[in-house]
């Protein structure tokens, strides 16, 4: 696809695979779910040790569950939900040919990407100097350790994970808002099917936020 | 002039690493899976060399646990995944269903990259010091107490899985969107059914094996203690994980070899399979039921009997599906005009031998028998006869059948029909003692045994020696062929099947024009013009 | 050709319906939040799951058009969650009916199966017949 190629052509073109564009839009949104399945099925390992031990060791995970910030928390899911509404903004902006607005709300999708990552940045080092990184430096004070430092490594692995995910995706949003010329009306596919990776690393953090957060905050 | 076709289109290296086109992609797969298979094969000889003799002394028993290691880490997942999947079902998905490529191209290109970058990194540590885990990995001692390289092979397995699940949703969105016009679902050849089935394995099982070794490779990088009962974890969970991936992805390396032996069963009985729709189906069902079983693998390791009665009853059901297909075939062959061509000979083996292997299974799904035989020999010949005697037969006897579509040559028919009985000899001489010693008690991966069970290891490793020749002689007539085989029509089989109305070896465009289907799957009893085979 | 399996992508939902969405997603959020402030003993769980299902959904339907889209991917997203439940169900099934017929009973050291709702009953010494 070269810069110069409109929207219009784009329209008309499509890869020699294909039979025509329609064809070719179906097939990438569809692996594109398909993608999600794999991504459910990658997480789900994880949630498969969460759920063990979490039923193993309910008062531990809930009192290590006490140590994250469910501030931080609380405003992270806030700020990712804002950015699943700011993505499907841009991609609203796409389909009716309002292009500054889909760059805006693109810029406002990666920019609230980085304010996730920047909260998740600074909670894990807290963590880290509040000595509740799993392995040689941890110094967890408080009944069940061990299985508190079992929590602590379902919540890095979890936590891990999905911010490596809005990496990616805050990079491929990157790549859409720099060629961001060549979507339009008539060629929004990778615009759409970014969204839904986008709204896919949501839905995952609705379920590690309460899963990880709000385990035991009744006294 | 000679006519363009895949193969001589563009030339030079550059043209054949950045294609994007799917015949040449498999080609690249054909020469990598043939590299690992013959790296695995080195392991074996080596693990038959040292099982001559009752005592250690061909190698030492860390080097021996190593050697078995890198057997099963390379053939499972560096051979036997990809194998007819990536080399013949990529080449032939598009042509059978009349399309000019997958879906994807370039994550094409991209899955067979991913699977040698994974490869690289196994191959690093087989050769910086290997591997001593057992291809299982099983914690707490891949976790906490192997002193190898763990993490590397690790990161081979996971970088690779990813090709895997490229290519399977590859697949699965080709045959959705790209099947040409009258080519309906119940149209479609058992081969597609077969690799669509394989693909939702795939898929849904393969990200499962990735995060599993990536929580290893963390847990011994960081001793955050999911594994390690000292800290409350709970080794059998990774067992759960890992067998939860493993045993589906047994099903990932037999379903594309069922696929093979319809077309090649159908082709030369001269017949319409018996029973479309059920074995159609069938491939679904071992597809859906092959993820509900996995604790089988599992009866003896502290898992609770009640999930070990739940386990042994799935993986009975699971077998009836596989016996489907196996009667199927025979009653296609049933009053079919049959011919012994080599690719027949190969699925009347893997027919044999694959009915062999499963009803074994069986055995092992008793949890009262598999007490007694798990971990032993017996074991070891049962997924043998399916993973040899059953799909690497289906792969040599896909490999001869398309052979001729994919180089426009034939390969020499006598030799092909020796090598096919030297397998099939020297795969039971090999396979066969191993039940026997299983059950007389022979432990698996173990270099040392009692000197009672020496004739029937003896006779292991001759059949062993006789096997590797078998698997030699179609490496050596089929590069023969490249050269000196004799030219190949479209169709010199007369089979029925969209690729077979293509040239051989077929454009890169694969057909001038899309083909219109108007015919239902095998109609072998439906005069055809191209029923006549023309060589 | 499976011109259905994705549906009709061209449809565009007006922007009043996502920020309803929105609202009611922060809300949602916010419920959540309060819910874990209260004691209901299991029902804590299952409410923050119920009430994460529902945004689950939501952000589905609207923000991903699953709306629109043909029931094929629906098929893919119950297979999704299917899959897991599997995962999770049959391994849970193994770890929670291990103390039954154990000679060691229910408190096998390095399990604490200390939530009331999760012990098992005590196996009956000698007289424990399989």
């Amino acid at each position: 696809m070269s810069d110069s190629t409109t929207a219009l052509q784009h329209h008309l073109a499509h890869q020699h695979q294909f039979d025509d564009a329609d064809q070719q839009r179906q097939a990438s949104t569809f692996g594109m779910w398909i993608f999600l399945l794999t991504e459910v099925m990658f997480f789900g390992g994880v949630f498969t040790a969460y759920v063990l031990y979490r039923a193993l060791y309910p008062d531990a995970f809930g009192h290590a569950s006490n140590h994250l910030d469910i501030r931080l928390g609380g405003f992270n899911t806030a700020v990712l939900l804002t950015s699943s509404l700011t993505m499907v903004l841009a991609v609203y902006g796409c389909q009716v040919g309002r292009r500054r607005m889909f760059k805006t709300f693109l810029l406002a999708t990666i920019g609230l990407g980085l304010v996730f990552l920047a909260v998740k940045a600074y909670e894990y080092a807290h963590k880290f100097h509040e000595g509740l990184v799993p392995g040689p430096f941890f110094n967890y004070h408080g009944p069940d350790a061990p299985q508190a430092q079992l929590f602590f490594s379902i919540y890095f692995a979890l936590t891990g994970i999905h911010a490596l995910h809005m990496v990616i995706g805050i990079c491929i949003l990157g790549i859409l808002f720099f060629n961001a010329r060549k979507y339009g009306p008539d060629y929004y596919t990778p615009v759409e099917n970014t969204g839904l990776y986008w709204h896919f690393v949501d839905i995952v953090w609705i379920f590690l936020f309460p899963l990880l957060y709000l385990i035991l905050r009744h006294h | 002039m000679e006519r363009i076709t895949y193969l001589n289109k563009d030339y030079g290296v550059l043209s054949w690493l950045l294609t994007k086109d799917h015949k040449r992609i498999a080609i690249l797969y054909l020469a990598s899976v043939t590299l690992f298979f013959a790296l695995g094969g080195l392991m074996a000889v080596l693990i038959r060399l040292e099982l001559l003799t009752p005592a250690g002394d061909v190698i030492q028993a860390d080097t021996y646990n190593k050697v078995f290691t890198m057997h099963g880490i390379i053939m499972v997942f560096f051979f036997l995944i990809p194998s007819i999947p990536a080399v013949l079902g990529n080449f032939l998905v598009p042509l059978m269903i009349g399309a000019r490529d997958l879906a994807f191209p370039r994550l094409n290109l991209l899955s067979w990259y991913i699977y040698m970058l994974g490869g690289v990194f196994t191959l690093w540590a087989v050769v910086t010091g290997g591997v001593d885990t057992g291809w299982t990995f099983y914690t707490p001692y891949s976790t906490a107490a192997a002193t190898t390289k763990v993490i590397p092979t690790a990161l081979g397995i996971f970088i690779t899985g990813f090709s895997s699940i490229l290519t399977g949703l590859n697949f699965i969105v080709t045959i959705h969107t790209m099947r040409a016009p009258g080519l309906t679902w119940f149209r479609l050849p058992l081969f597609i059914w077969a690799h669509y089935a394989t693909s939702i394995i795939m898929v849904l099982g393969t990200p499962v094996i990735a995060i599993t070794v990536a929580l290893v490779g963390l847990e011994r990088g960081f001793h955050i203690g999911i594994f390690d009962p000292a800290l409350g974890g709970d080794p059998i969970l990774f067992q759960h994980l890992f067998w939860f991936y493993s045993h589906p992805a047994v099903y990932i390396m037999i379903l594309p070899s069922m696929g093979v032996i319809s077309e090649v069963i159908c082709c030369f009985s001269r017949k319409s399979v018996f029973g479309y729709t059920f074995v159609a189906i069938s491939s679904l069902a071992i597809a859906l039921l092959g993820f509900l079983v996995w604790g089988h693998h599992m009866f003896v390791s502290s898992q609770s009997p009640y999930a070990g009665l739940i386990f042994s009853v799935l993986s009975f059901a699971v077998a009836i599906p596989s016996a489907v297909k196996v009667f199927n075939w025979t009653a296609t062959l049933y009053k079919g005009s049959v011919s012994f061509e080599a690719p027949t000979i190969y699925a009347l083996g893997f027919i044999g031998l694959f009915t062999i292997g499963g009803l074994t299974g069986l055995f092992l799904a008793s949890i009262g028998l598999d007490v007694h035989v798990h971990d032993t020999y017996f074991v070891v010949a049962h997924f043998h006869y399916i993973m040899v005697g059953g799909a690497i037969m289906g792969y040599l006897g896909g490999l001869h059948f398309w052979w001729p579509k994919m180089t426009g040559r034939m390969y020499p028919e006598n030799w092909a029909r020796v090598a096919a009985l030297v397998v099939f000899l020297g795969f039971n001489l090999t396979f066969f003692p191993q039940f026997i010693l299983g059950y007389l008690g022979m432990p698996r991966r173990y270099y040392a045994y009692p000197p009672e069970f020496q004739v029937l290891n003896v006779m292991s490793s001759a059949g062993a020696s006789i096997l590797a020749a078998g698997y030699l002689l179609p490496l050596c007539y089929f590069l023969w062929s490249l050269r000196y085989g004799r030219v190949a029509s479209a169709n010199p089989w007369g089979a029925i099947g969209l690729e077979w109305e293509t040239p051989s070896p077929p454009p890169t465009e694969n057909f001038d024009r899309t083909p219109v289907v108007t015919r239902e799957a095998y109609e072998y009893s439906r005069p055809h013009p191209q029923e006549v085979p023309v060589v | 050709m499976e011109r259905s399996a994705t549906a009709d992508q061209h449809e565009i939902v007006p922007i009043s319906t996502y920020l309803a969405v929105f609202a009611v997603l922060i809300g949602l959020t916010a419920v959540t939040v309060m819910v874990a402030t209260l004691d209901l003993g299991d029902m804590n769980v299952v409410v923050a799951l119920v009430v994460a299902t529902i945004k689950a959904v939501l952000v589905l339907l609207f923000f991903m058009h699953l709306r629109h889209s043909g029931r094929f991917l629906w098929l893919i997203l119950g297979f999704s969650f299917g899959f897991m439940a599997l995962l999770i169900g049959l391994t849970l099934s193994d770890v929670f009916t291990r103390g039954y017929w154990s000679p060691l009973g229910p408190n096998v050291e390095g399990f604490s199966l200390s939530a009331p709702s999760q012990a098992a009953p005590n196996p009956p010494a000698a007289s424990h017949t399989r």
